[in-house]
């Protein structure tokens, strides 16, 4: 009953979330993942034809922070702080063309 | 005179400022309390003993020379308080219950840390939590449980564990938590004090790491009603670092709950919320309470809101689409470790997101919980023109016992079923305990509409006033 999704699915959405799984952990989520979906597939038994969908719950419209607000950034040395590898002061990442 | 760490804030504020109680013997008397029972409880992930000492001998120092005008411009002066570790803390290891943020040290500080600091607050520690707030039991953190300090072979609920066990084990004066979907409400009820969610944008989510944004919310963990009114007083307010805070003036909470006149007042009481899968207990405790409520000269009347299970279906949905969002973040370049430290939960969750949001699935869960939300709202709508407060149990069974987290691929949400369509539509709520069974506290839940947190909290500061429930200790 209800939807069910495959190892291969989550093979797939797992990619989009940049994590690894082996392959029991990928049967092991299919099948949690599977439960979790069962409880949430009654959304349908509603009729939302005419409803709006909610952006915002307090119903604010496009606020902007005032251009004479004092806003303080991190110095460099700072944000760089909790970084492991810093090249030129600036953050290192792995090469993107590589992966 | 009871030991100044079970004072409760107003009691500890009138004795500091009279000068009967040192915030250095104050802040001393919490260590002492966390070092002798903290081992068993493990409420604590961080604990800032020498900073706070020596914040507590300058509050000491200020009270000596300026008198009780350093209250008017510090209101919370000397008080020991401790934070869930979720909130960025300056130069003090915040890590939210995780092994992928272990060692992070936050270069800024949060808004509501920022806020009670200035308004004289002394940070004792930081406080355990489910890794990333995704769980109900604090037993989803990567590091350890907490235990409730009413019965230790039991969970102290979640995600704000830490924080809620801490208040009821008298480590601190008070504490703060975060909400999203019962995450205040939860540890409150099952540890037997007082928890508000505020509305969201009441108080700012700067510096607050991220769980779903559109509906987390800070808000205090406390011994009473009136205490809560007071912190929330310090913290609310518009806030220039988060664009979802509300423009709107912060009242006097203190003053307007401790004023407030139940005569007049209109409870509902949400048949939705009384049904038979929950416990048996806790209805007839809140059924005694609401009984007080109306002795004291409220209205009773019920009304209906839509079935929890839809709540449940669209905060699943969106939550866990947020939470795919928010951690998408951690990347391990600009601050924590790589993304194969993440926890089964934080997982688990992201994942269901992903899918959720993904191509050919957006309009048949995202897009529709999102309508479904609208209709949520609109439902707590009609209900508010006709009530001033919706009355009802939070939890479906007293504090469950440790290994819950194991019972269910959705423990979090099943037990938080009843808090989840006050949280998706934005809207306040106080949990306060109305009872006892078998010696583990039971709550009751008072919702409000948006920015009416005065009237929650005065609604709870009058039942305060004539029941004990929230006087009782914990046996520690």
């Amino acid at each position: 009953m209800g939807t069910k999704i495959t190892s291969k699915q989550v093979e797939k959405i797992a990619k989009l979330c940049e994590l690894t799984l082996s392959q029991k952990e990928l049967e092991t989520f299919a099948a949690r993942l599977s439960e979790t979906l069962n409880y949430i597939d009654n959304l349908n038994e509603l009729d939302t034809s005419n409803t709006l969908p909610t952006s915002q719950v307090a119903k604010l419209k496009n606020v902007f922070i005032a251009a004479d607000t004092p806003i303080t950034t991190l110095p460099i040395k700072e944000a760089l702080k909790n970084s492991k590898e810093i090249i030129k002061g600036k953050f290192a990442t792995a090469a993107v063309f590589e992966r | 005179m009871p030991e100044p760490n079970k004072l409760n804030l107003i009691e500890a504020l009138k004795k500091l400022k009279k000068g009967s109680l040192s915030s250095t013997s104050l802040v001393a008397a919490c260590f002492d309390q966390i070092e002798k029972h903290d081992e068993a409880i493990k409420a604590f992930v961080t604990r800032t003993k020498e900073q706070a000492l020596l914040e507590a001998k300058e509050a000491d120092q200020k009270i000596a020379g300026e008198g009780i005008s350093a209250f008017e411009k510090q209101p919370l002066l000397g008080i020991p308080y401790a934070c869930k570790d979720n909130f960025c803390t300056k130069d003090i290891e915040t890590t939210a219950g995780s092994n992928i943020l272990k060692g992070f040290i936050p270069p800024y500080e949060s808004t509501v840390t920022k806020r009670l600091k200035a308004s004289g607050a002394i940070l004792i520690g930081k406080t355990n939590m489910d890794a990333f707030a995704h769980g109900s039991s604090t037993e989803t953190s990567d590091f350890f449980t907490t235990k409730n300090p009413w019965n230790l072979s039991k969970v102290p609920g979640g995600s704000s564990g830490g924080s809620a066990a801490a208040v009821a084990a008298h480590m601190c004066t008070f504490a703060v938590g975060s909400e999203t979907g019962g995450s205040i409400r939860s540890p409150a009820s099952w540890c037997g004090v007082t928890g508000l969610k505020p509305t969201y944008g009441r108080t700012s989510r700067y510096g607050l790491i991220a769980m779903a944004s559109s509906t987390d919310s800070p808000g205090p963990i406390t011994k009473t009603a009136l205490d809560a009114a007071l912190i929330l007083e310090n913290i609310a307010g518009k806030d220039p670092y988060d664009t979802t805070t509300s423009q709107q003036k912060v009242p006097k909470y203190l003053k307007e709950a401790a004023n407030l006149n139940l005569k007049g007042i209109k409870i509902g009481k949400p048949r939705a919320f009384f049904t038979e899968d929950i416990d048996s207990k806790v209805l007839n405790k809140v059924e005694e309470g609401l009984k007080t409520l109306a002795d004291l000269g409220a209205t009773i009347v019920d009304v209906d809101l839509i079935q929890p299970k839809y709540a449940l279906a669209v905060y699943t949905i969106l939550q866990r689409s947020e939470v795919s969002s928010n951690l998408a973040r951690f990347d391990g370049i600009r601050y924590g470790h790589t993304r194969d430290h993440f926890g089964f939960e934080a997982r688990k969750r992201m994942m269901l997101g992903a899918y959720a949001l993904s191509a050919g699935y957006y309009d048949q869960y995202y897009a529709k919980a999102q309508q479904v939300r609208t209709k949520i709202i609109e439902d707590f709508e009609k209900v508010f023109t006709n009530v001033d407060v919706i009355i009802g149990p939070n939890m479906p069974t007293t504090a469950m016992d440790l290994g819950a987290v194991d019972s269910s691929p959705l423990f979090g949400e099943l037990v938080d079923r009843l808090h989840l369509s006050s949280s998706l539509a934005g809207l306040t709520a106080v949990v306060i305990p109305c009872g006892f069974d078998k010696g583990l506290p039971i709550g009751m839940q008072m919702i409000g509409p948006m920015f009416d947190e005065a009237k929650v909290l005065g609604t709870a500061h009058q039942y305060q006033q004539i029941t004990n429930f929230h006087k009782e200790p914990a046996p520690c």
